[in-house]
């Protein structure tokens, strides 16, 4: 099997040796270079915020960090000692629609090997009472997105790595992820957000993509 | 093992919230199984001839018609971007899609053919040996087939790309299965057929969960 130890979660102390180590990262989509010669190092209780304009290639270098996309060139080294290295967010939320919200973070969290009442700490945090019955195709793009950065509550992931974790909240909602956000930093983590926002929760690193763009534009692939 | 069955309840929850899906395949086999006796006659001697293979044949379109979700729900709503990223390594996560599949599938399939082989009429001591066949050949089209929806994932025309990469790849499930049942009703030991169908099901066993896996790495790329 899958090595799968249960680590016990370490959220109020400090984790000792989480770091994030990227040097010389590039990487390509359909035959275009998204970004080039990528390097920085993140440790615990470090945040990085990646901004950019649109097409810089954030919501790439995440993926790419996540393991979900391959880099062209260049390293990502992760050092953790949670059996559980990184907890991704991504455009979508992954709720299947024909489960409840209970169904699904109930799920996240046996998967995640979370404590008991993990479930529960996340619905307090993200204040999902009162949808907590409903499939989640049922709700609104905000909800949805709630229930969907609850499941962050859930684990003991060391790196957070969240692409555009603010769409569709509202201010309130904002709050309550930069209160997860700092509270998951406090306690030894690492965060990484791809953003234009950051109201509460200010990142103490900051990348913008811009600067890592190719030198040399190539002459995008025609896709005939 | 404990992801293991973590992930394949999750699956099975699904598929009784989506259980259309499992009745739509199950009555596909059904009707079309059905269909052969209208299209053939009803003269005994060739429905009976032909039987198995109308039972294997079907059964073999059946399995495909919900491979088409196997992977595509959990990629298209980012769940299978989450899984990935989770502790549960990439391998367990297919092999347990795999076994909920055949249990929603090839499960129900196994169960119904004695029936549909009534409207074959094919003798009533084929019933066990086509249920054995089925139980040991059906598990084999969801490990294959899991390799074809893997590597067809995010592709135009899946619908059709996948038939075409996996139903060559049934063949060998398809001649040994119907031979198992034919030798067998026929009253001869059938015993080496069925070790062949379980021969087929150790190495799929052992080879497609890895291969879907590392395909799925490429397609959601």
């Amino acid at each position: 099997m899958t090595g799968f130890a249960m680590v016990p979660a370490m959220s109020n102390q400090t984790q000792s040796s989480v770091t994030l180590n990227v040097s010389n990262l590039s990487a390509r989509r359909g035959g275009r270079t998204i970004f080039e010669g990528l390097s920085f190092e993140l440790q615990n209780g470090q945040s990085m915020a990646v901004v950019g304009p649109n097409g810089s290639g954030k919501s790439t270098l995440l993926r790419v960090l996540a393991g979900l996309l391959r880099s062209e060139t260049g390293t990502v080294q992760i050092n953790s000692y949670n059996t559980q290295d990184i907890c991704f967010s991504g455009h979508r939320d992954g709720l299947k629609g024909a489960l409840t919200v209970h169904e699904n973070l109930t799920f996240w969290a046996n998967l995640y090997s979370a404590a008991e009442n993990a479930v529960e700490t996340a619905i307090s945090l993200m204040a999902l009472e009162a949808v907590l019955d409903m499939p989640a195709d049922m709700l609104s793009a905000g909800w949805r997105r709630r229930a969907g950065l609850a499941r962050l509550a859930l684990g003991t992931a060391s790196i957070w790595m969240l692409d555009e974790p603010y769409t569709a909240l509202d201010t309130e909602n904002v709050t309550r992820i930069d209160n997860l956000l700092s509270a998951h930093v406090e306690s030894g983590g690492i965060a990484l957000l791809a953003t234009h926002q950051a109201p509460g929760f200010t990142p103490t690193q900051r990348i913008d993509m811009a600067n890592y763009r190719a030198k040399a534009p190539e002459e995008p692939e025609m896709d005939w | 093992m404990n992801t293991f069955f973590i992930l394949v309840g999750r699956d099975l929850r699904l598929s009784v919230r989506h259980r259309a899906d499992t009745v739509m395949v199950a009555g596909f086999f059904a009707i079309t199984v059905i269909l052969f006796p209208f299209g053939i006659g009803p003269e005994p001697g060739i429905l009976e001839r032909v039987g198995a293979g109308i039972i294997w044949v079907t059964a073999l379109l059946a399995s495909l018609l919900s491979l088409d979700h196997l992977f595509s729900d959990d990629e298209q709503d980012g769940a299978l971007d989450l899984l990935l990223t989770s502790p549960a390594a990439p391998t367990l996560v297919v092999a347990a899609k795999i076994v909920a599949h055949w249990l929603t599938t090839g499960l129900p399939l196994t169960l119904l053919a004695p029936i549909l082989g009534v409207t074959l009429q094919m003798p009533v001591g084929s019933a066990a040996p086509m249920m054995t066949a089925l139980l040991i050949g059906t598990p084999t089209l969801s490990l294959i087939g899991a390799v074809g929806a893997a590597l067809t994932l995010g592709a135009r025309r899946r619908g059709i790309l996948m038939p075409l990469v996996v139903l060559p790849l049934y063949i060998p499930i398809l001649i040994f299965g119907v031979g198992a049942i034919d030798t067998a009703s026929m009253g001869f030991d059938a015993g080496g057929l069925f070790a062949v169908l379980g021969g087929f099901l150790l190495i799929a066993a052992a080879l497609c969960p890895w291969a879907a896996a590392a395909a799925l790495k490429i397609a959601s790329e």
